[in-house]
This record gives structure tokens, sequence and C-alpha cells, in this order.
């Protein structure tokens, strides 16, 4: 018998011509895809009392005793303390200890690859999702959140009735329900810390003054890319378009186009000594400590957690950096997840969320008249300040060690600029291809 | 005594067990490769939908826009000319610098060879520790940057790490392909060449006109495996030179991610893997001398 030995020229043809062939029929066929996959719409709320501790424990077993969220890093605190901490709570509360599924890294990707696939956020397993601002509309839109607050669920929503207007974000109602998210940190937005021992940081009062010659390849900075870099930007644009340097309004292309025109005119690229992540990578936070580089813009979160690391605290040479023009905030959101397998032990997280125990990483005054505040977790005041963030209720404001008070401006809500998220929606692709047009030239 | 003839066996009864030995990895490969290739080439005729005014989605249909974006956006088309043009170049250059090295390789026995072999593909194991190695290497103040100063070669640093030259240098080192020559070196029987030198050929002309041609398919295949990694290169050029490179494979990530266009990175994707077929139908050709036209 003879095999043939290779694939022959006119094999490879035939071969490649079915291959294009089944591909061009694939992609005639209808997928069902002309609207993304969305969760079963207000399904009926489940009939439980929930205002009594021992229903809910039954609740609570009934869902498996667990509950899973997509969350930030926290710089380890989730691991080391809300995992255990939230399983504590509850067994005190409920009489069950809740297992803590602590998911970190997945939205973004799952915001880009769910709706092709034809899926929602609940099939990934996630109870609530805690995800900047800037993707709450995306979500909306495609059905993933429900109300936490549907009369069911009210009685464990204890922390909610007091969060602050600005930090609630409300929608249709469903089952007597009309939160679909609630910020549950405060003002979390993106400025910069500097180096100052290595430069004068009286120079430095906006944000266009981070073009100085002192600062020439020693900045990092989140690349265009990334919406963090575009929010980064949006404060220089602010300013730009405030000083009438660029036409305005704020949201508008002219203003963004005309700011990175004004980049690439002043060499902001040769500031950066690499496009990073401050906050995250800790090869970045060494060349910071080194004083390879000098100037790093993040988020609020990570500036005061740098400014509390023990190098800061003893060498004393990081300022933080609230440019006078504003600063663009895009605060973490939570919300409960539609359809998801573990709806109660869902509220009973975002309550204890919005607590002044989650909120200060357990370091609080016993009452707004005591003294000292207890470190009750037996955190680092590093990791105070990357869980602090302001807050949400009035309650925890009044709260806080006298220590942290210094770590935050005087009136945030004077600095705060609000991102307008349909404009950047939009225009979110514009801005980063634009960015390579006009100041790479490709 | 009465003999008859077995009946004749089917088709499927004669080819049984290959068919069971090649079943495993036939099942796997149409699972982790043939199906998803599948949906990706049919997402390269996909619209877009900015749904509800907040995010892009993909929407069936059959539309060659992506393709044709492709082909006239100039970034687009100056990627892909990039991509293709600096895997040629350093598939060249690596090919032959490979050369010499696989003949000596195949021809010698010196002490050591088989290690030599294997150093040859220290820098695709743990291709991540190395890369980082040579960003290092390649920094103001790292030791290449010292030692052209030193030779006062150049009076001050270059900046090779964020240009695309310590990509072109990464891509041009020889590693797979001086074992896939060396095998094919080793395969051309001696007495060809000395036949060669008998007829008065000199070394070099032995070696172009008689080791490299009847090596041919070896190289060939070293050629199409470097230039397939080349067009498809991915890590090396974000390491190496950053978010903003010209490499295709990194267009097709940005288009997915932060931009949600997925109908065009499928065509991107699409336009790779039809310039490698195109590579192996020529490399086919290399293969069937005088076969089947």
């Amino acid at each position: 018998m003879q095999y043939p030995q290779r694939v022959s020229r006119r094999g490879f043809l035939r071969f490649a011509g079915m291959t294009g062939g089944v591909t061009l029929l694939a992609a005639c066929v209808p997928a069902g895809m002309q609207t993304p996959a969305q969760a079963p719409a207000s399904a009926a709320a489940p009939k439980l009392n929930l205002s009594d501790p021992k229903e809910v424990g039954k609740a609570l077993e009934a869902e498996g005793a667990e509950v899973s969220i997509s969350s930030w890093g926290w710089s380890g605190l989730a691991e080391t303390h809300f995992i255990p901490k939230f399983a504590e709570h509850t067994k005190k509360l409920y009489g069950v200890a809740v297992k803590l599924n602590w998911v970190s890294g997945v939205f973004d990707k799952a915001l880009a690859e769910l709706p092709v696939a034809g899926k929602t956020i609940k099939d990934i397993g996630l109870d609530v999702v805690d995800k900047e601002e800037e993707s709450f509309d995306a979500a909306m839109a495609l059905n993933w959140y429900e109300p936490m607050d549907m009369d069911v669920y009210k009685p464990l929503l204890t922390n909610l009735t007091d969060v602050e207007e600005p930090y609630i974000f409300k929608g249709t109602e469903e089952n007597g329900g009309v939160v679909y998210g609630a910020v549950y940190q405060g003002y979390e937005w993106l400025q910069a810390v500097l180096r100052k021992d290595k430069l004068d940081v009286s120079k430095f009062k906006d944000w266009t003054d981070l073009a100085d010659p002192d600062l020439r390849g020693k900045m990092v900075d989140y690349p265009f890319n990334d919406q963090r870099g575009h929010y980064v930007f949006g404060g220089f644009v602010n300013e730009l378009v405030n000083k009438g340097i660029v036409p305005g309004p704020l949201w508008s292309q002219p203003a963004w186009e005309g700011a990175l025109k004004w980049w690439k005119d002043n060499s902001m690229e040769q500031q950066i000594h690499k496009w990073g992540d401050i906050g995250n990578d800790p090869t970045i936070r060494l060349m910071l400590q080194s004083g390879e580089v000098l100037a790093g813009c993040t988020w609020g979160v990570y500036t005061r957690e740098l400014l509390g690391t023990d190098w800061n605290q003893r060498d004393d040479v990081l300022a933080p950096f609230y440019p006078k023009s504003g600063i663009l905030v895009d605060r973490e959101t939570m919300s409960a997840v539609r359809g998801a397998a573990h709806p109660v032990a869902a509220r009973i997280l975002i309550n204890w969320m919005l607590s002044t125990e989650v909120n200060t990483a357990g370091w609080y005054k016993e009452s707004p008249d005591a003294k000292e505040a207890v470190n009750h977790w037996n955190v680092t005041e590093a990791q105070f300040l990357v869980a602090y963030c302001g807050g949400v209720r009035a309650e925890t404001r009044k709260l806080i060690p006298d220590w942290a008070k210094a770590y935050h401006p005087a009136d945030p809500a004077s600095l705060s600029l609000k991102v307008d998220w349909p404009w950047h929606n939009k225009n979110a692709e514009w801005i980063s291809k634009s960015y390579e047009k006009i100041v790479l030239g490709k | 005594m009465n003999i008859s003839t077995p009946p004749p066996r089917t088709w499927l009864a004669r080819n049984a067990s290959t068919l069971l030995l090649l079943a495993p990895l036939l099942i796997f490969m149409l699972g982790v490769f043939a199906m998803p290739m599948v949906f990706q080439f049919a997402f390269a005729f996909f619209d877009r939908v900015f749904y509800k005014n907040v995010i892009w989605i993909p929407k069936p249909a059959f539309y060659l826009g992506n393709f044709a974006e492709a082909f006239t956006n100039p970034t687009y088309l100056y990627s892909i000319a990039w991509t293709v043009g600096i895997a040629a170049v350093t598939t060249s250059i690596n090919i032959l610098l490979a050369l010499p090295v696989a003949y000596f390789l195949a021809r010698t026995k010196v002490w050591g060879r088989s290690l030599i072999e294997v150093s040859f593909l220290l820098p695709i194991f743990g291709e991540i520790f190395t890369i980082y190695a040579l960003a290092y290497a390649l920094t103001p103040q790292g030791p290449l940057n010292w030692l052209l100063l030193k030779l006062h070669l150049i009076s001050t640093p270059i900046a090779l790490v964020g240009s695309s030259w310590a990509v072109i240098i990464w891509m041009s080192l020889p590693t797979l392909s001086v074992l896939l020559i060396r095998s094919a070196f080793s395969g051309v029987d001696v007495l060809y060449e000395e036949a060669a030198q008998t007829m008065g050929a000199s070394a070099l002309q032995t070696f172009f006109k008689v080791t490299v041609p009847l090596a041919k398919n070896g190289i060939a295949g070293a050629f199409l495996l470097s230039f397939s990694g080349g067009v498809g290169a991915y890590t090396i050029p974000l390491i190496l030179v950053g978010p903003y490179n010209d490499w295709l494979t990194n267009k097709i990530q940005r288009e997915v991610d932060p931009y949600f266009n997925f109908p065009m990175a499928s065509a991107l994707g699409v336009i790779l893997t039809v310039i490698c077929g195109i590579l192996f139908y020529f490399y086919l050709r290399t293969q069937e001398p005088g076969g089947e036209r």
C-alpha cells in the first residue's frame, strides 16, 4: 500500500479552499447575537423573612454559605483580612460562616468577552461586582445588575440607608428596589505622588507643571490605551480648557485634540520613564523608592498607601500632588449581580463593605468622642490608607483615626471633577487612537 | 482442500488501528484549534454595533469592512508591512547566522557538541526570563552600552530598550533553526561533498552548490518556523518596545482591549494566518521537486 508522503500544493489549496468555505458559511450563519445575552429580567423575588437573623442563617445555608465578588487587590488586604473577617461577621450575626471568594482582575475581560460568548456576568459565578464607575453604564446596558435593595433584601442593607446621595446610582424600580450601584469608599480619583526630596514641590501646582524639565524621563503614568491614562490626562485637558489654551468644553473632541497637541508640543513623552501602574507593580514602586522615578500618576488610595509605607515613614520623601484645577474621580462601585446564585449573601457582603469597619480596615474610634481609634484588625498605617477614601457615610468620617486626617486634602469635593461617562464611553477608542495619531504620528 | 480467499476488508477495517492512534490528537486539535479558528475566521466578517450607546458588541453579518479597513487605513497597513518585513529580515539573518554553526555541528565531532546544541535552546526555555535579561543588557546603564562606551565606539549610551532594535536583535538570534538545519545537514551524505571537491569545487562552492541545495527542505522548514514565530511575536515587542509598538499582534490585542473590536482583531488575525499560509504554500514547493503540480 502506498501512502502519500507529503501534502501536495494542490492538496493544500484544496484544504485552504474548504477552510475558507466553512469560514464564510460560519460568518453568514446568524449566531443569535443580534443583541448580547441578558439575564432574565426581573425574576420574582424570593419569599424570605430576612428581618429574622435565624431566617437569614437558614437562607445563607440554603445558598451554600458562599459568596463571590469581583474586586480589586486592596494591596493584599482581601486575602489577609477581608475573607476571614467576613466569615467572622456572618458567623456572629447569623450563625453561619460565609466563605468569601475574592476574584481580582476579571471584570474588564468579562466585559469584553462575555457578550461575545453570549454569556452574562452571573455565568462566571459572581454575586457582587465591585468596579470603578467607568464600567457601570456598560454593565447596566447589558442588564448584568439587579437592584440590591429589593423589598425582600432591605432588612439586610442597614448601612445603605445613610449612604450619601451622590454615592448611590438608581435605576428602574424592580420588586421595590431602585439602587443598582453604591459607591463604598468615597472620592477615589487619579492624582499623582512626587519625590519631595528631589523636586521643588512648590513648583508643582497644577497638571501642566508636570512638564517641568526636572521631571524629564522621571515620570510614570498609565498609557493612553488604558482608561486610567485617559482620566489622568483628563486633568490636563481640564486645566488647558480652563486656561483657554485649548477650546472647550472639557468633554469635547476639540478639547482633547488640542490637549494632545499640547502634550506633543511640550515633549511630554520625554517626561515618561515608563508607562505602567505604580499602584500594583512592585518594580515601579521600587523605582520611586530608589529615585529612578520622581513622579507617579496613580489612584488616590495608592498615593496614600505609598505615603504610609515604612520606607516613606522613615525617609519622608513623598508628597501628594493635588492639582488645583481638579482631579477626575472614578469611584469604586458595588452592584448585585442579576440572577446570582447567592443573593442573600451578596446583600450581606454589600452592607458589610459599606460599614465603617471595612471602610477603615478595622481602625476606627468606638464613638466620635473617643480619644483614640482602636486598630481592631491590626493593620499597618499603609493598609488603612489604601482602604479609607473619605467614606460615603457621615458616621464613618467621624470615626477615623486622627493621624489619618492629614493624608487627605481639606476639601476633596472642591477638587473632584466628574467624568461625562456617556461622552467617554463613546470616545474612549477615539482618544487612544488620536494619541497614536497626534502624539506618536502613527 | 478447498482454500477460499478471505472477503476484502472494508476501508474502516483496514484503517481502524491508524484511526484509533490518530483519534486523541485529532479530537484535541479539533476542539482546541480548529473550532476556535473557525469562530475567529467567522468573527472577521462580523460588523460591530455601539450597543445602547455604551459598549461595542460584535454583530453577525457578512461584512468585508474590517478587511477593507485593514488594507486602506495607513496604520494597519504599516503594521502589516512592518510585522512581515521585520519577520522576513530577522528570519533571514537568523538563518544566515545558523547555517555555518549548523554545518560545523553536523560535520565535526567536538567535545561537548550536545551541550552546544542544547545551549541554542536556552533562550527559548523560559523566554520571559531571557527577554528581561536582554532588556537589562540593553539599558543605557547595561553591559552593552558600557562595553561600547569603553571601546569608544559611542560617546553617549544608545537607547535600545524602547526602540524596535532590541526586538530585531532578539528575533535575529538563531535558536531552534540551528538544530533543524543541523539535522538537515547531517542527512546530506558526505560523499556528495567529496565528489564535488574531487571535481575541483572549492569548499564554499561545495557548501552553496551541493550541501545547501541538498539540505534545502530542512532550511526551508527552519525558515518557516522562524518566520511564523516572527510574525506571531507578541510578548517580546510588548516588553522590549512598550505598549505602542507596531507589531500586528499587539495591534490585535489593542483592538480587543480596550476597543472591544473583536471583528477587527479577528480580521487582522486572519491576515496574519493567510500570510503564514502563503509562506506554507511556498514551503511545500520546496518539499516536492517534480511532484504534483
